[in-house]
């Protein structure tokens, strides 16, 4: 399991478009000695050839990169003020959806985690979770939320 | 024993995931198999080898063998059809 922490929970967050949010993700997570230098790079790259944006209710990305760029494992939970385009994952090139909640997860070693990340990606195709998240008032609420969910 | 590979951009959440999935169909099933992953640029070295491809990713290329989206198996839109079809491909 995976600890949510509050400092990589960022609520109704405002981001012109999902390389302003990449940029301050990676900079927190690289401040915090989760992922190394080439991280930012490594994710926008991947995000670029195989997008993470997925057509489930209110749309949620889960944009992530490899292991070997990762230190430590975190989840970053991002609610946006206003949604961002993101490609639509296994979708035609160029075709792109709208976005209001982002999963960045930050995992080093995936074969230790397939559980957590079989529950992240359950968790995101939960319209009232989703929801819930959107309307959550403090980061505390989401951090409760999320944690609460991949428990059960 | 069926080989099948599940490939995605970078082999850590979707296509371990759709990994998972296709073990509990094939479990569930009865079907012996070997369930892989990989990143999609691998697919054609190791093409050769299996029954069934799956990759979480948007993929033009024709390996030569069946090959399945298994984008159902992340987004839970449609996973019944795309366990019909991975079925299909296995018995």
């Amino acid at each position: 399991m995976i600890t949510l922490v509050p400092d990589l929970i960022y609520r109704r967050a405002r981001f012109a478009d999902r390389n302003e949010l990449f940029h301050r993700v990676a900079e927190d997570l690289l401040a915090g000695g989760y992922v190394k230098e080439s991280w930012a790079d490594a994710l926008s790259a991947r995000e670029a050839a195989y997008p993470t944006g997925l057509p489930v209710p209110g749309g949620v990305a889960i944009p992530h990169t490899d292991a070997s760029h990762v230190l430590k494992d975190a989840l970053v939970v991002v609610t946006l003020d206003k949604p961002i385009e993101f490609g639509e994952m296994g979708a035609a090139a160029g075709s792109t959806l709208s976005v209001e909640t982002v999963f960045v997860l930050v995992v080093a070693d995936p074969s230790g985690h397939v559980k957590f990340l079989s529950k992240t990606i359950r968790a995101i195709q939960d319209r009232a979770f989703i929801e819930n998240l959107a309307s959550a008032e403090t980061a505390e609420d989401i951090q409760a939320a999320v944690t609460a969910k991949l428990a059960a | 024993m069926k080989k099948i590979i599940v490939a995605c951009g970078g082999a850590v959440a979707t296509s371990t995931l759709a990994a998972e999935k296709i073990r509990e169909l094939c479990q569930r099933e009865g079907i012996a198999a070997d369930v892989q992953q990989c990143r999609i640029p691998e697919i054609p070295s190791r093409a050769s080898e299996v029954d069934l491809i799956v990759t979480t990713a948007r993929v033009d290329a024709d390996y030569g063998k069946p090959t399945l989206h298994g984008i159902a198996f992340v987004s839970g839109i449609g996973e019944e059809a795309l366990e019909e079809k991975i079925l299909a491909v296995l018995r």
